[in-house]
């Protein structure tokens, strides 16, 4: 698990003289902890979309078999996941509740809405996005937590 | 396919065409991944997601991602309420399950009567005489052509299923019933042998009325391109009815009446 980097730093000391073609952006988030007597780990999905366009950044699924619920995550099935194009980006068997950083490479992009999905087993579906704009001064961005994801919080470095 | 010889049970199809919505339900129309077995229902009903009547298995056909006909569906049941089979979903992409009945009915109605009491029989122009009272008025014969769709997406939609044939009336669905999303907007396209059908009439009942107390159909119909959008609040299971009359061509009937059944799944988001 990545270390998420002191942000302070970052977010006073860029200035926007140069426009660069790649960011990194870093996720943190809770997988909340939901009191049931039968808590199946979530299936998880980050990705961004532009003008119809999506990159798949991240999906966390049952595998084998048991992939036959990821259309479940239903809005990153139609945009990414019934066109194999998550091939690319980064996949990992699901996890329980705690705390996760990830980090992206976004290039090309200067605005892009990013998209948190998640999906549990005879539980709920949480699908929460923000729209993230690489030329303005804001480099962290907050989406409350909903019943399936907790807090994100989101560092965009240029 | 299990062939129905009893002729009863075809008249029973024919005729429940007419009075009764017809409704093809498969069990889920979004697929993760082929192959996979889906429960599929054909009946003509009076509800909405509900089994009356069966229908005749031979009306049943099924046209497969490429767009081509699947003539072996395995076993069809009929039962009492429903028509039944299970389709192996063998390849991924868009399938099309039809049901059409093997002929388009006349039906003929009129009045008779002091009283003005309406009628029906299932008769032609040239079959009136000596089947309905002389003194029979108001005498308007109708031919009837109906039929039932809905589409069946594994992982990736495809849209050679939906290719129009150019004959007959036909509805495309522009969005593809694998996009049906709540709050999305969702566009349909008329067609009668090829060009575009304006006005025509469009009721859409949502499976959920039955539940919430709004049976009230969602109305709108075709504008001059053939084109109707409706956007649903709520995801759900939907019957739509896309109706569409005009002056016979046929000189055994007066009107000519085309309706197409058409059952789908909005999903959430």
């Amino acid at each position: 698990m990545r270390v998420l980097l002191s942000s302070c730093a970052l977010v006073t000391a860029l200035g926007w003289s140069a426009l660069s073609s790649a960011a990194t952006l870093d996720v943190a988030f809770d997988i909340p902890q939901v009191n049931t007597g039968k808590n199946a780990r979530p299936y998880v999905a980050i990705w961004a979309e532009n003008q119809g366009e999506s990159k798949p950044l991240l999906v966390w699924h049952l595998q084998d078999k048991q992939d036959e619920w990821l259309s479940d995550l239903r809005r990153w099935w139609r945009k990414i996941g019934r066109y194999d194009s998550h091939i690319d980006s980064m996949t990992g068997a699901t996890k329980g509740p705690g705390h996760y950083n990830e980090r992206f490479e976004i290039n090309d992009w200067e605005k892009f809405t990013l998209y948190v999905e998640a999906a549990r087993e005879n539980g709920g579906h949480s699908l929460v996005k923000t729209k993230i704009n690489l030329l303005d001064d804001t480099h962290q961005y907050h989406i409350p937590a909903d019943t399936e994801i907790g807090n994100i919080t989101i560092k965009v470095t240029p | 396919m299990l062939k129905t010889t009893l002729c009863t049970l075809g008249i029973l199809a024919a005729s429940s065409s007419f009075a009764h919505d017809l409704m093809i339900l498969p069990a889920k129309s979004i697929i993760t991944q082929s192959p996979e077995t889906i429960a599929v229902d054909v009946t003509a009903t009076h509800g909405v997601y509900r089994y009356d009547k069966p229908v005749s298995a031979d009306g049943i056909r099924v046209f497969g991602p490429d767009g081509k006909n699947i003539r072996d569906i395995g076993t069809v049941v009929q039962s009492a309420t429903r028509t039944s089979f299970d389709l192996d979903v063998e390849t991924n992409g868009t399938y099309k399950i039809l049901y059409s009945s093997s002929r388009s009915g006349y039906m003929t109605s009129y009045t008779i009567g002091a009283r003005d009491t309406k009628k029906r029989a299932r008769l032609s122009k040239s079959e009136l005489k000596g089947n309905i009272p002389d003194t029979a008025k108001n005498v308007q014969t109708t031919k009837y052509e109906r039929h039932g769709m809905t589409f069946i997406t594994a992982k990736m939609p495809t849209t050679d299923v939906m290719k129009p044939t150019n004959k007959g009336f036909e509805i495309i669905p522009v969005t593809h019933p694998a996009d049906y999303i709540n709050g999305e907007e969702i566009t349909f396209k008329a067609l009668l042998d090829g060009s575009v059908a304006p006005g025509v009439e469009i009721a859409i009942k949502s499976e959920a009325g039955i539940y919430n107390g709004n049976q009230q159909p969602i109305t709108l119909t075709t504008d001059k391109d053939g084109m109707a959008s409706v956007t649903l609040d709520d995801a759900g299971r939907y019957s739509s009815f896309f109706s569409y009359e005009m002056d016979s061509k046929d000189p055994e009937a007066d009107k000519q009446s085309y309706g197409v059944f058409y059952t789908f799944e909005v999903v959430y988001e």
